[in-house]
């Protein structure tokens, strides 16, 4: 494995389900699931999958994964009974391609979304692209040049 | 100004070792001031700082340690001049070498700077980092006075031992602290280790003391 390049995703992800369920499980699934399928790609490195929702009443619920089958890490707590949940995800992956995360992280809500009886919508990067974030770290080979083979 | 350097690779514990000597420092009555770099177009972890209560200084949009150097030292100035903390604590992104950010302070032109690294290892996954992210590992462990192990409520005895190996081999006799994922130290523990701290740890409120 002769380089790594990080190319950090951040994305507003917006659901809307009709499902009953608790938040909180659900914002663990999705980024369980993220990580698996970051996983099953290959060759990458789960750096952090985070997760941020904040309430109206001043509350918030973090949810953060560091990789498969490592144990979820909750801060918070649940948000307030509802069909809505805005959380800002924010993905820091060596290995895969900023596109491609944005690809598995939509699909993957897509696909939680149907399982809630729900839609959800992404907006990727906050509305706009920053290529300074990526390009700090194609050009950096303390960062990337792993020694594994 | 004593600036405490918190290095790790993401997800390390980082944010929560910060959050937790904010919170002590500001128990205490102490003026602490957190800096963070978050890679990302939208920054996570300030704005749940923000929504602790906490005073964050935020760096994005790079790396502090190849872009964003610069604006670190500006972030300094200008906090020690608005703010006069006690101390500044800033974390750098999970991916920086704190090498580049260590070579940059010595030009701040501000108060004169005594800088402590402590870096926050993962042991759950320092096995794969050390083999695929070397250069980045060795060098956060290499820079660091101080160095904790985290999420050993969450090891084995295996992964602690081999956390303990890999700091002997790449920096010989530093400290080494073991502390959980909810809290990697406490200022006490880190005060046997860094003896400035210990001016911190009686409650001596000022009156305008506060984060």
């Amino acid at each position: 494995m002769a380089e790594w390049i990080l190319e950090p995703y951040a994305a507003t992800v917006r659901w809307h389900v009709t499902e009953p369920g608790v938040w909180t499980g659900r914002m663990s699934d999705y980024l369980t699931a993220l990580a698996g399928r970051c996983a099953a790609r290959g060759s990458c490195v789960i750096g952090h999958l985070k997760a941020l929702a904040l309430f109206a009443d001043e509350g918030f619920l973090q949810v953060s994964v560091v990789g498969v089958d490592l144990p979820v890490t909750v801060q918070g707590q649940e948000p307030p009974e509802g069909p809505d949940l805005t959380l800002t995800l924010n993905a820091l992956v060596y290995g895969i391609p900023r596109a491609q995360i944005a690809e598995l992280a939509a699909d993957v809500a897509e696909t939680l979304a149907r399982r809630w009886k729900g839609d959800v919508t992404i907006e990727s990067g906050g509305g706009q692209e920053n290529p300074a974030s990526g390009h700090a770290h194609n050009d950096h080979p303390a960062h990337e040049r792993g020694n594994a083979g | 100004m004593n600036l405490l350097l918190v290095t790790g690779f993401l997800g390390a514990g980082k944010t929560t070792l910060v959050l937790n000597l904010a919170a002590a420092l500001a128990e205490r009555g102490r003026r602490a001031a957190i800096v963070i770099n978050e890679l990302g177009e939208v920054g996570v972890d300030d704005q749940l700082m923000r929504r602790l209560g906490f005073n964050v200084w935020e760096l994005l949009n790079g790396c502090i340690c190849c872009t964003l150097s610069g604006d670190l030292l500006n972030t300094l100035y200008q906090l020690d001049t608005d703010y006069a903390p006690d101390v500044v604590l800033v974390e750098p992104t999970g991916a920086a070498d704190p090498r580049n950010v260590l070579d940059a302070l010595p030009l701040y032109r501000g108060r004169p700077l005594h800088v402590t690294v402590i870096t926050i290892l993962d042991p759950l996954r320092l096995p794969l980092l050390m083999e695929v992210l070397t250069p980045l590992i060795t060098s956060q462990i290499q820079r660091a006075q101080l160095v904790l192990i985290g999420k050993a409520d969450l090891a084995t005895d295996v992964d602690i031992d081999f956390a303990r190996h890999t700091v002997a081999d790449l920096h010989p006799d530093i400290p080494v602290l073991v502390g959980h994922a909810a809290q990697p130290a406490t200022l006490d523990t880190l005060r046997e280790h860094l003896p400035w701290l210990s001016g911190f740890s009686n409650p001596t409120p000022p009156p305008s003391a506060g984060m």
